[in-house]
């Protein structure tokens, strides 16, 4: 792999400090979204992880929303953080459809700052999830 | 559709839902296979804590997305205040959510938070 997830964040970032144009903010808050996306992937263990299949689906994307919350339903350490990344994780894929397809509707700084302060969160919080899962004795 | 159609004439006097619009809304939890018992259990809850709180909500916003990728419908609650304090008190009612509702359809409906810019 040459890069990781929380890569596109620090792009997100990048894109909202340097020119602040509606492009740059709704392309900012989309990378958010792909930021946790991916991260959220490398995070889900294998038993809840959506299928090779699943993934290059349409519904690619509800699935991992899906894996997220089956971690979060399981009897499994990291599972609180799971299931709050999942519901963060939806929250992102509602305001990055907003940067991609609602062009005619306002989409501002406060906006796209908002989905990087979420998509940080929701990384805090995978990243607590796999810490807990693997100190359990579990292998991801 | 009862319960949601109570829901939607008792703001109708505020900025919010459109009594107008429930057919539309029908349609879209059908669409999403979303149920009515799950809307109203997660509004009742998601009420509440702005009660205890003594936050007014200043719009709702009901909406179906659809897309290929990212169909699903949201019932977001404006609220005033700072970035964190909306991310907090989303955070609060999805620990919340997830007591009353354990199995929610997150990959088709989302309520929660968000922050009211123009406040």
């Amino acid at each position: 792999m040459s890069m990781i997830g929380s890569d596109f964040l620090k792009t997100a970032a990048t894109l909202v400090v340097d020119e602040k144009s509606e492009a740059n903010l709704r392309s900012a808050a989309s990378r958010a979204y792909y930021a946790v996306f991916h991260e959220s992937m490398e995070a889900i263990p294998d038993d809840h992880a959506p299928t090779g299949s699943q993934l290059k689906s349409s519904s690619s994307h509800e699935c991992v929303i899906q894996g997220l919350l089956a971690w979060g339903k399981s009897l499994t350490p990291g599972r609180e953080y799971a299931r709050l990344a999942g519901r963060d994780l939806a929250r992102l894929k509602k305001i990055r459809h907003v940067a991609d397809y609602q062009l005619s509707d306002t989409f501002n700084l406060l906006m796209a700052e908002e989905a990087i302060a979420v998509a940080r969160q929701t990384i805090g919080n995978l990243n607590a999830a796999k810490s807990r899962y693997a100190t359990s004795g579990t292998t991801n | 559709m009862t319960q949601l159609r109570q829901f939607t004439e008792r703001f109708s006097s505020e900025p919010l839902l459109d009594v107008l619009n429930v057919p539309d809304i029908q349609a879209a939890m059908t669409q999403f296979c979303v149920s009515e018992d799950e809307l109203r259990v997660c509004q009742r809850e998601a009420f509440a804590l702005l009660r205890e709180k003594k936050i007014r909500a200043s719009y709702i916003n009901f909406e179906a997305m659809d897309s290929p990728d990212t169909g699903m419908i949201i019932f977001a609650i404006r609220v005033p205040g700072s970035l964190k304090q909306m991310m907090e008190l989303d955070a609060e009612l999805g620990e919340r959510l997830f007591q009353v509702w354990p199995e929610p359809s997150l990959n088709r409906f989302w309520i929660g938070f968000e922050r009211d810019y123009d406040a």
